[in-house]
């Protein structure tokens, strides 16, 4: 059962397509739209003339001046406007409504035009101020600089440029601070383009509605499948058990291209016996080994000229992992018992709910192996703690098929209070322990017409969670030596209430507090270096890599690694009287070193933005 | 900024490229039957199609206009340069000119635009004699046959645009 298709909704932020007309149409909005094949949902043009039709958009857009007033007249005197911008993103970005869906991504223009609106300049167009000096002078864009203020306040937040200007104006402005492509507005076949970018770099759901979710961190996912999914590099998937990671690997065959898109054989590492693995994945002839009474082919061998999904990679035998790796190398399988091999062409989608990294680090699996197998990227699947909200649709699509798979059983609604006690559970099994958990609340009470948290038992078919999970995690230590994770230390630490202080408690302590906010910092800092340390054969206990680290404590994926020197190097220096005290740690020594090299001079972010372009 | 560099932005950025070329692409798109405007292809015909006639003379001598009116010779009569005396002016600005000349394929740039702006005017001709054959009621059926040419109209527009960005966006001094 698929979900409608849901188109990906942009917000255009431009000063001409932006603007409202009080008595008519924007045409050149419309003509926008009709170039790019954009259905217009902004609202302000309802009721003024025809309305036009696009057939099969590639997305929604809401367009916005990014200017006061929106709709200005003769007279009127136009202003930039980047606090009324960044209101107007996040309105559509903090969270997911039914009736607002999020921002898939953002297309910004650069050059907005400002001051008074002359009768000439209504003239030419109509709501459209004469402009100023400056306005038009790449140094100077506001777009460049709201595309500052996104990238500081919502910098997971995709943005495309779409602009008449010239590229070369701005390529190093907009690469410097996050915008992902460059769309000329008078390209040809725009359309296209545009599809091409919404589908690479926008946060968009699964439109075939198998993975269902709105979430920014299962977008994020999705985005970094489709990704992964456009080459025949292998990919890696982690994520917890029961996050759906066969799912996962569907999703990154359909959106292969088609020529790749033979088959997807399925090869689950966990249900083969270490015996027949081998003859499973390679083949055998016949003979090979006692009960060998015939020829056959291995599952790689199926899978050829499309993927092979191999779950559960931990538990691949050692004999099996070298003769994989023969095959990811030479890219010739040979079966067991065989003399000769038979080329083929398989692209490998493989997962694991293990710590593979560290199991790789310790020996237990071949990390030659382990890269081959992740040359193409590495797709986290977030565990569904980490995404609440997409439980609502998660519980509404399992009740439905829950009641399907029940014959007789009453079509129910979920009250309020159930949602609520479900998103108040952490689901260490995940989406399989939700499925079983519906499933058997309906299957307990077929005849009801209300699902109530009555109907809701927890833990049912989920044992709890042994493994570590998959993604990485730093344990935290209290002072007196008792554990706490890092949500529960935040807590504590923004719920300390410091009523009753009086005022001379409170003299001179502000040094006392930016120092132990930068202590906080460089802790965090150190965990995410411990975190996502590398060994290798100079640094077998691990390498310090401050590029990973930054990028896993920001959560910005598209972070430079000299701007990850930056980011280490503004962190340490926070309160730089406690610098050498915060260095005393090699961790945090080390890394600091690395970023000095990389960085040796102090970044002055407005000194580059003023940059003449080449 | 220079008055040229003014004409141009509003030229090629204002209505060239933000206007023009957007709703030409619709149009396009339209007639691929990818959306449904009523009205849009009639008022196109005769009311944007011919916005070309108004601005191909402001095209042509931009063009034209491009060497006096972007030679770093202007920079003699600002100061501090215009303190000089009339005879130093003289001969120093058609230094500077000829230098400019040699160094930038001006002229290049001068011939490119003025052939592109004449292919745009030639494309437009083209059309419009077969509009004029058209029936009286215009519509995207009646408008279909001639897509070739809206294309070859259309492409000949970017040309354009993308000649006119060729030309610097500042006076280039060396």
């Amino acid at each position: 059962m698929s979900a409608a298709v849901e188109l990906p909704r942009l917000l255009i932020i431009d000063d001409l397509f932006g603007r409202s007309l009080p008595d008519r149409r924007n045409e050149e909005r419309a003509n926008l739209c009709g170039q790019f094949l954009i259905e217009d949902v902004t609202g302000d043009e309802i009721g003024k003339g025809s309305a036009q039709r696009i057939k099969r958009p590639v997305a929604q857009a809401v367009f916005y001046r990014g200017q006061s007033p929106s709709c200005a007249t003769v007279g009127d005197v136009v202003e930039n406007d980047v606090e009324g911008a960044l209101r107007v993103i996040g309105a559509g970005w903090s969270e997911w409504m039914p009736d607002r869906p999020r921002w898939a991504m953002v297309l910004l223009d650069l050059c907005f035009y400002t001051g008074p609106v002359s009768a000439e300049s209504h003239r030419r167009t109509a709501g459209m101020p004469e402009g100023r000096p400056g306005d038009n002078d790449p140094a100077k864009y506001f777009g460049i600089r709201l595309l500052q203020a996104i990238q500081e306040r919502y910098h997971d937040l995709p943005v495309v440029i779409l602009s008449s200007q010239p590229r070369g104006q701005v390529s190093l402005e907009f690469s410097q601070y996050g915008a992902l492509a460059f769309l000329p507005r008078s390209e040809e076949q725009g359309s296209d383009l545009l599809r091409e970018y919404v589908q690479r770099y926008g946060l968009i759901p699964d439109d075939a509605g198998e993975i269902l979710g709105h979430s920014r961190a299962l977008l994020q996912t999705l985005r970094a499948a489709r990704r992964a999914a456009a080459d025949r590099r292998n990919v890696l998937i982690r994520g917890e058990r029961g996050t759906g990671k066969e799912l996962l690997a569907r999703f990154i065959h359909r959106h292969s291209p088609a020529d790749s898109r033979r088959q997807l054989v399925v090869v689950d590492s966990g249900t083969l016996s270490p015996q027949l693995y081998a003859s499973q994945l390679f083949g055998h002839v016949r003979g090979a080994f006692t009960g060998a009474d015939r020829d056959q082919i291995g599952r790689i061998v199926q899978a050829a000229g499309g993927d092979l999904f191999l779950d559960e990679i931990g538990n691949i035998p050692a004999d099996v992992q070298a003769g994989l790796l023969r095959v990811l190398e030479y890219r010739e399988v040979t079966p067991v018992g065989a003399r000769d091999g038979q080329r083929v062409d398989v692209r490998f989608l493989s997962a694991t709910n293990e710590d593979i990294e560290g199991k790789a680090a310790t020996g237990g699996f071949r990390q030659d192996l382990l890269d081959r197998l992740r040359e193409g990227g590495t797709v986290f699947l977030r565990p569904l703690r980490e995404r609440r909200e997409d439980l609502d649709v998660l519980v509404e699509r399992l009740v439905r098929l829950a009641e399907k798979a029940h014959p007789g059983a009453l079509a129910r609604r979920i009250e309020r209070e159930t949602f609520e006690v479900l998103r108040s559970h952490d689901w260490p099994g995940n989406v399989r322990e939700l499925r079983t958990c519906i499933f058997n609340a309906v299957s307990d009470y077929p005849d009801v017409e209300h699902f109530v948290p009555l109907h809701v038992k927890f833990g049912v078919g989920a044992a709890p969670s042994t493994e570590a999970s998959s993604i990485p995690r730093v344990p935290l230590s209290r002072p007196d030596g008792n554990g706490a994770s890092l949500a529960e230390l935040l807590r504590d630490v923004a719920g300390f209430g410091l009523g009753g202080i009086r005022p001379a408690e409170l003299v001179g302590q502000l040094p006392v507090l930016q120092q132990a906010h930068a202590r906080l910092t460089a802790r965090l800092l150190r965990a995410a270096l411990e975190a996502t340390r590398k060994a290798t054969p100079d640094h077998p206990e691990g390498e310090i890599l401050i590029h990973p680290a930054v990028k896993l404590l920001t959560g910005n994926k598209t972070v430079s690694a000299s701007k990850a020197a930056d980011v280490i190097k503004r962190l340490l220096g926070l309160c730089p009287e406690i610098l050498d005290e915060l260095l005393a740690d090699p961790v945090l020594k080390e890394a600091y070193e690395r970023a000095v090299r990389l960085r040796p001079r102090q970044s002055t972010d407005k000194k580059d933005s003023t940059r003449k372009p080449a | 900024m220079f008055a040229w560099q003014q004409r141009r932005s509003q030229l090629n950025h204002d209505w060239l490229k933000n206007k023009y070329l957007p709703a030409l692409e619709k149009l396009l798109n339209l007639l691929d039957d990818h959306l449904e405007d009523p009205e849009f292809e009639r008022g196109f015909v005769s009311g944007h199609l011919p916005a070309w006639e108004q601005q191909r003379a402001e095209a042509v001598r931009l063009v034209e206009d491009f060497e006096p009116e972007m030679s770093p010779r202007l920079h003699l009569d600002r100061l501090p340069l215009s303190l000089h005396d009339e005879e130093t002016r003289h001969w120093l600005a058609n230094a500077v000119h000829s230098l400019w000349l040699a160094r930038h394929p001006v002229r290049q740039w001068v011939v490119e635009a003025r052939e592109r702006a004449n292919e745009v005017e030639a494309a437009y001709r083209q059309l419009r004699e077969q509009l004029q054959a058209c029936p009286d009621t215009i519509s995207a059926a009646s408008l279909r046959p001639l897509r070739a040419l809206f294309d070859q109209f259309r492409r000949s527009c970017q040309n354009l645009a993308r000649a006119f960005e060729r030309f610097p966006c500042e006076v280039i001094v060396a």
